[in-house]
């Protein structure tokens, strides 16, 4: 098994041996649920696509917040229990272990998202949608996941106390989110940059719409890229302390 | 000017005298001499303001590389941290010259693209680069106040550099993706696509056409325009051109045009101007996004061809737009006349029909007459189609055929209504049921183009019809053609004794259920339809095949056929559901699955312990 592989294999376990994967999973498809029946169903008479939005939409917000709430134990934890220095003795490459600890988080949000397929599933009992438009909104909801989840692992590289880690990840991701209001207080050039960094408003909404553009699947990946070397660079750091 | 630089200089050299010999003092200042930089350069800064700024900036810059060798401590290894961050700093230094001398001079990207681009790149890059590099090896100083250890500044240069190029990587990833973006749209209902006879109507105009979006920077409504008019833009070149401006912006055109605010798209070719109203609502406009490309064609067919005339024939008792029963009801049909920029008017005794077809008529249309028509009508008729007229002839089973026209027009048609025992809607049940019909059988020809192409999906259906066939002799001049439009099933049989069964002597064939008849060089044309129910509200709101024939076959008339292609709309279903009808659905959904989960947790976690 290749070192990224045992990392992340190490990771899964930590998450569904204990309640914590479990929960999170389970409180996020309670609450996924309630919104989908309240909002995207309810309020009379609807168009099946824009149920299948909605419901996209909501999804979206959770995506980033499971994305968090997975995240921020990885390393802080490590650093609280004191495991961090097995990993740094190891002869694991720094960046072996970020990738292994971020696929773990991406099969944790994965399996959530097939666990919520009945719900999109719900819309053929009365009406009618295209199965790759479904596709297309779930690969929509794994992209903005995985940019959230390379994010939420820099903020969880930064410190050691998970709560702390939580809260740094979810201001660099809200400042990312705010890029399209950011922008509007820049200068022209500067405007359009942030305003395409934006990593909701300019990219998202095309996946929930089942719009699938190359440019969106470049953006996401190239922020989970970045997201994954600034951490691997954090993790090095460290063993220079 | 002097008020606001000198207070600023003297606050920098206070905080200078302070901090110079700290050990953050290099990355401080340099910090602060970025900053000010950039102060410099903000929109509505005087000149004067704006060139003692950047002077103090380049003040501070220099000092914090001076502040290189006087700062931290002398002890050997920081000394050689902070020599390896010296390159880095005079990198930065120079590229804030470069920047300095780009944006304060006449060089920009209308004089000289190449230029301003390579060079706003370059001191981009550059002072990313070294500014990352330098903080770094700062930091690592400053985590290490006795000694900085070995290969630790080798690292926070390799990492700074990484980090950096890194992050300016993003850029040219996504200008990429951007410039060949590929884009896939696979929903069902494709709200925001021109379909294909809006790009049609665009290949037949005379003139180009611009399209004003009057909407705020940040709408939403907007983006989906765009998306929708860009779409039509790179197919057609220079033909149609969008632009997304506020209000505020073309101030001449909303006053002439009465426009009190956005929310507007205004087309304009030459003189002429069509607008229509989008709410810049997300919510409130789906109804409008819904019927966009129908909305679009109809105002570039008014742009391009102004107001048509479709007379309707009336006092013989024709199916009209009001009528009270929806089968039989031709509001949908008005509708899609008026999409093709067709305005419905009465053609009675009133409007002159015993004399003649008025001189600005495009169509005439005869829709189901339950008597015969008047001697003096027919010969009207026969005058407005040998000077070349176009005419629209729906039978219907339920009345007596209008046989003086017919046979003008060599058209028989069949003694009852057409049945089938397999090919008809379940609309009422069998016997009655089976006049009921449906085909997919359409001819090669101009009305049914559009038909043909989806015939595996097209039904074209009709609640009651007769059978029509070319007569042995017309009474037209020329050399029409007829065409057979709309065929039946084989089986289908005329129920002549009105029993509503197969009966001896009736015998199942295929019937003609739609013609077509021209002359191309008087250039007359005729649509006969044997079942007036085929443009009834009921059957154009529940079949697209019968709206999009109605439609075609109007363009036909109007000799329009090259104008022909599907308009993209968002048919869809409408889901209600409700906690009564879907108990089990809803709790399902919110608890079941949920509860699942946290069993799952619950065994994994006890089998652990």
């Amino acid at each position: 098994m290749t070192p990224i592989l045992l990392v992340a294999r190490r990771d899964l376990q930590g998450y569904l041996r204990g309640l914590s994967g479990y929960v999170i999973i389970a409180a996020m498809l309670f609450l996924l649920g309630l919104m989908f029946q309240a909002y995207a169903l309810g309020g009379g008479a609807r168009y099946s696509h824009e149920v299948l939005q909605d419901f996209f939409e909501f999804s979206g917000g959770f995506a980033m917040v499971a994305s968090v709430l997975l995240t921020m134990r990885s390393f802080a934890e490590e650093r609280a229990t004191g495991t961090e220095i097995l990993l740094q003795t190891s002869p694991i490459h720094p960046g072996q272990v970020v990738f292994g600890k971020y696929l773990a988080v991406m099969t944790i949000t994965t399996l959530m998202w097939v666990l919520s397929l009945y719900m999109p599933a719900l819309i053929f009992l009365h009406g009618k949608v295209s199965l790759a438009h479904i596709a297309v909104g779930y690969l929509g909801l794994i992209c903005l996941g995985s940019a959230a989840t390379a994010i939420g692992l820099l903020g969880s590289s930064l410190t050691s106390n998970q709560f702390i880690a939580g809260l740094v990840s979810g201001i660099l991701l809200v400042t990312l989110l705010m890029g399209w209001k950011l922008s509007e207080l820049a200068d022209p050039t500067l405007s359009g940059v942030l305003s395409y960094m934006a990593l909701w408003d300019k990219h998202f909404p095309n996946f929930m719409q089942g719009k699938l553009h190359l440019r969106d699947l470049v953006f996401y990946l190239s922020i989970t890229g970045f997201g994954l070397l600034a951490t691997t660079q954090v993790v090095e750091g460290r063993r220079w302390r | 000017m002097t008020s606001i630089v000198l207070p600023l200089l003297l606050l920098a050299v206070v905080t200078g005298v302070v901090i110079f010999r700290r050990p953050a003092a290099p990355i401080a200042l340099w910090l602060g001499a970025l900053a000010l930089a950039f102060l410099s350069s903000r929109e509505g800064t005087t000149t004067g303001v704006s060139l003692g700024m950047l002077a103090l900036s380049g003040l501070l810059a220099v000092a914090s590389l001076a502040a290189r060798w006087w700062s931290g401590p002398a002890e050997q290894s920081h000394r050689g941290a902070q020599r390896a961050a010296v390159p880095w700093h005079v990198a930065g230094l120079v590229s804030l010259a470069v920047w300095a001398a780009v944006s304060h001079s006449s060089l920009s990207l209308a004089s000289a693209p190449r230029a301003w681009v390579a060079l706003t790149a370059a001191w981009m890059l550059v002072m990313l680069v070294s500014t990352v590099v330098m903080g770094l090896i700062d930091r690592t100083r400053l985590q290490h106040t006795a000694r900085v250890p070995h290969g630790a500044v080798g690292h926070a240069v390799t990492s700074g550099l990484l980090l950096s190029m890194g992050f300016a990587l993003l850029f040219p990833l996504n200008y990429l993706g951007n410039a060949h973006d590929v884009i896939r749209n696979v929903t069902l209902y494709k709200v925001h696509e021109p379909g294909s006879a809006t790009h049609q109507i665009i290949r037949s105009l005379d003139e180009p056409v611009q399209v004003s979006l009057l909407y705020p920077p940040d709408s939403k409504v907007k983006e989906a325009l765009l998306d929708y008019f860009e779409a039509l833009q790179a197919e057609h070149g220079g033909m149609l051109t969008v632009r997304a401006v506020d209000h505020a912006e073309v101030p001449l055109l909303a006053e002439e045009l009465d426009l009190h605010g956005n929310g507007w798209v205004v087309l304009q070719s030459g003189d002429a101007r069509e607008k229509f109203p989008i709410e810049d609502s997300e919510i409130r406009s789906r109804t409008d996004m819904r019927r966009l490309d129908g909305t679009v064609q109809n105002h570039l067919i008014k742009l391009s061809r102004g107001v048509r005339l479709l007379y309707l024939m009336s006092g013989h008792g024709e199916a009209a737009p009001r009528s009270d029963v929806q089968a039989f009801k031709q509001g949908r049909f008005k509708r899609a006349a008026q999409g093709l920029n067709l305005q419905l008017k009465n053609y009675g005794i009133d409007q002159g029909s015993l004399v003649a077809v008025p001189d600005d008529a495009a169509v005439v249309m005869i829709n189901g007459p339950q008597t015969e028509l008047m001697p003096e009508e027919v010969d009207a008729l026969k005058a407005w189609l040998a000077d070349g007229g176009s005419l629209w002839l729906t039978v219907d089973p339920r009345y007596p055929a209008p046989q003086t026209l017919l046979d003008h027009l060599g058209v028989q048609v069949t003694d009852g209504a057409l049945a089938h025992k397999q090919r008809y809607l379940p609309v009422t049940r069998p016997p009655q049921g089976w006049r009921n019909l449906y085909t997919s059988r359409f001819a090669s020809h101009p009305v049914t183009a559009v038909l043909s192409r989806y015939r595996q999906r097209a039904q074209w259906a009709v609640l009651g019809t007769v059978g029509l066939s070319e007569a042995e002799s017309t009474g037209l001049p020329g050399h029409p053609e007829v065409t057979a439009l709309l065929r039946s099933f084989d089986g289908t049989w005329v129920d002549e004794n009105n029993s509503f069964d197969l009966d001896d002597g009736e015998k199942g064939g295929e019937h003609a259920l739609a013609l077509a008849i021209e002359d191309e060089e008087i250039g007359y044309r005729v649509v006969i339809l044997g079942g007036v129910t085929a443009t009834g509200d009921v059957l154009m709101g529940q079949s697209k095949a019968n709206a999009q024939f109605a439609t075609d076959a109007l363009r036909w008339l109007l000799h329009e056929e090259d104008l022909s292609g599907e308009t993209s709309s968002a048919e869809d279903v409408r889901i209600e559901h409700t906690q009564e009808r879907d108990q089990l659905w809803f709790y399902g959904s919110i608890f079941g699955v949920p509860l699942l989960v946290l069993l799952a947790g619950i065994i994994a976690s006890r089998r652990r312990t």
